[in-house]
């Protein structure tokens, strides 16, 4: 974090204090709202950036030190010394050998993407990295379509109508193009590398189980509806099938709505959502893509607002299989201030 | 909020670390919810900016009512410590009234105080004019959200 970025979160800070914090809820004389008015700048430019205010990984570092104390007399007076200076001694050997192997390792390192290539044929990691390998070593395109098509002894194979019984997916043998008793592998979960607005990457793991430990578990994703599109559209995965294409995901698709107006959470880039119908369908639309479209997850969260308004506060959001008027009448946000490092 | 969150077995006032780092995010989602219950669940086109304000008084006293109506079944379910720990204090309250201006330690005392409370209104109106209550306390708490985003140096 640079002095620049600090300054700005500290006048940030104030501004939140001053302009929201005080004309709501008054003149605060508590230490915690002072520091966040006046010595943001003062704790960033003594610890840094406060990673995730989590002090976990800090706390951590006491580990490596804990089993040379062993090694001390045991002296209160002098025992701090000896184990700093054992536990230092100890780091800088164990460097040392780890850039030793480090330096034999290289040249026989495939790398990320070698191994990423060869994990599913189709899947979103694995298309990127088989472009970063044919990028690197300037094979063509066309050679990684050519592959032979993995064959999945290790899934589960599961008659497409019992597919079919998971939340939205009536017709999902007409979509696929399989008769009812056919079998197709399922995954439960399926890595992708995800891609921030900010430009970063991270591998995400994304889930579409109907028994999570108990409970259904199903990922919200941003997702391309067909490749070469530029727009992304918001939808939950209910299942992750693997064809002879690669892997696809079943995505029931949400749509854009009108916030209401002065919402702050539409001012502050929280898109609100709802479930898309089309005309001549009689549930939720359903949309099947393949995996590698897929962008990044995302959190959805309910509007419970308009919840409450419609049916008061004790009702629960509409269920994933409830009724369709129930779940048509639901609104949704895209949380934009989930913290995916986390 | 309890299933991501506070377990509803969790008896507590506040937020330990973690559950603020995961928290935060949530909560500019769960306020509006809060409001429509204090609001009495009006149809969001009729709720008007100024109509809003003095309604909110009004039920912020109906609350306080409320609060004391319900005292008895709200106690039941506390464990035994709890109401222990609950007659502690008042008596500690008796023994201390006004020595740092809060004096309301059980629901009694809550609804003697609250309906003799002023809201500085003309503070609220000169930093949001006709923007409605809850509005402005949600607005409060999503800047609280990319604030803290932007403090702790988190993505998305």
């Amino acid at each position: 974090m640079t002095l620049d970025v600090g300054s700005s979160i500290a006048k940030q800070a104030t501004a939140w204090v001053n302009n929201y914090v005080t004309p709501i809820l008054g003149r605060i004389n508590s230490t915690k709202v002072h520091k966040l008015l006046r010595h943001v700048m003062d704790a960033i430019n003594l610890y840094g950036n406060l990673i995730n205010g989590n002090t976990a990984p800090n706390e951590a570092l006491h580990k490596e030190d804990k089993p040379y104390y062993l090694r001390t007399n045991k002296n209160p007076r002098t025992f701090t010394e000896q184990l700093v200076r054992q536990a230092v001694g100890a780091k800088a050997i164990k460097n040392q050998l780890a850039a030793e192997r480090q330096e034999w390792r290289a040249p026989r390192r495939r790398g990320r993407s070698g191994r990423a290539a060869r994990r599913v044929r189709g899947s979103a990691c694995a298309a990127a990295a088989r472009r970063a390998q044919q990028g690197a070593v300037g094979v063509p395109a066309a050679a990684g379509g050519s592959m032979a098509p993995k064959t999945s002894y290790h899934l589960q194979r599961v008659a497409v109508d019992t597919l079919e019984k998971r939340p939205g997916l009536a017709g999902l043998a007409a979509m696929l193009g399989m008769q009812d008793a056919d079998t197709i592998p399922v995954l439960k979960n399926a890595r992708i590398d995800a891609v921030f607005e900010c430009g970063t990457d991270r591998e995400q793991l994304l889930r579409a189980s109907p028994d999570y430990r108990g409970k259904p578990w199903y990922d919200s994703v941003g997702y391309q509806p067909s490749e070469g599109v530029a727009e992304y559209c918001i939808g939950e995965v209910r299942a992750i099938v693997r064809t002879a294409d690669g892997d696809n995901v079943v995505i029931v698709e949400m749509v854009p709505v009108a916030g209401e107006p002065g919402c702050p959470l539409v001012q502050r880039g929280c898109t609100r959502l709802r479930w898309h119908r089309r005309d001549e369908e009689a549930d939720c639309a359903v949309r099947v893509v393949p995996l590698a479209c897929v962008r990044r997850l995302v959190h959805v969260v309910p509007d419970f607002a308009e919840l409450a308004a419609r049916r008061g506060f004790e009702p629960l959001p509409a269920a994933l299989g409830g009724p369709l008027v129930e779940r048509l009448a639901m609104r949704y946000f895209l949380n934009v201030f989930y913290p995916w490092d986390a | 909020m309890h299933r991501y969150i506070v377990s509803r077995k969790q008896k507590q006032s506040t937020f330990t670390g973690k559950q603020q780092r995961r928290a935060f995010n949530a909560l500019p989602f769960v306020v509006p919810g809060l409001f429509a219950r204090v609001n009495g669940n009006p149809p969001p086109d009729e709720v008007s900016p100024g109509g809003s304000l003095g309604d909110l008084h009004r039920v912020r006293t109906q609350n306080a009512t409320a609060a004391v109506r319900s005292t008895p079944r709200a106690r039941a379910i506390w464990p035994a410590v709890s109401t222990q720990a609950q007659g502690n204090s008042n008596i500690m309250g008796q023994q201390k009234v006004n020595e740092d201006g809060y004096d309301a330690d059980t629901d009694e005392d809550l609804a003697v105080i609250n309906p003799g409370f002023k809201y500085d209104w003309v503070a609220y109106r000169a930093a949001f004019g006709d923007t409605t209550f809850p509005q402005a306390v949600s607005a409060m708490f999503a800047e609280y959200a990319l604030l803290y985003a932007r403090i702790a140096g988190e993505v998305g």
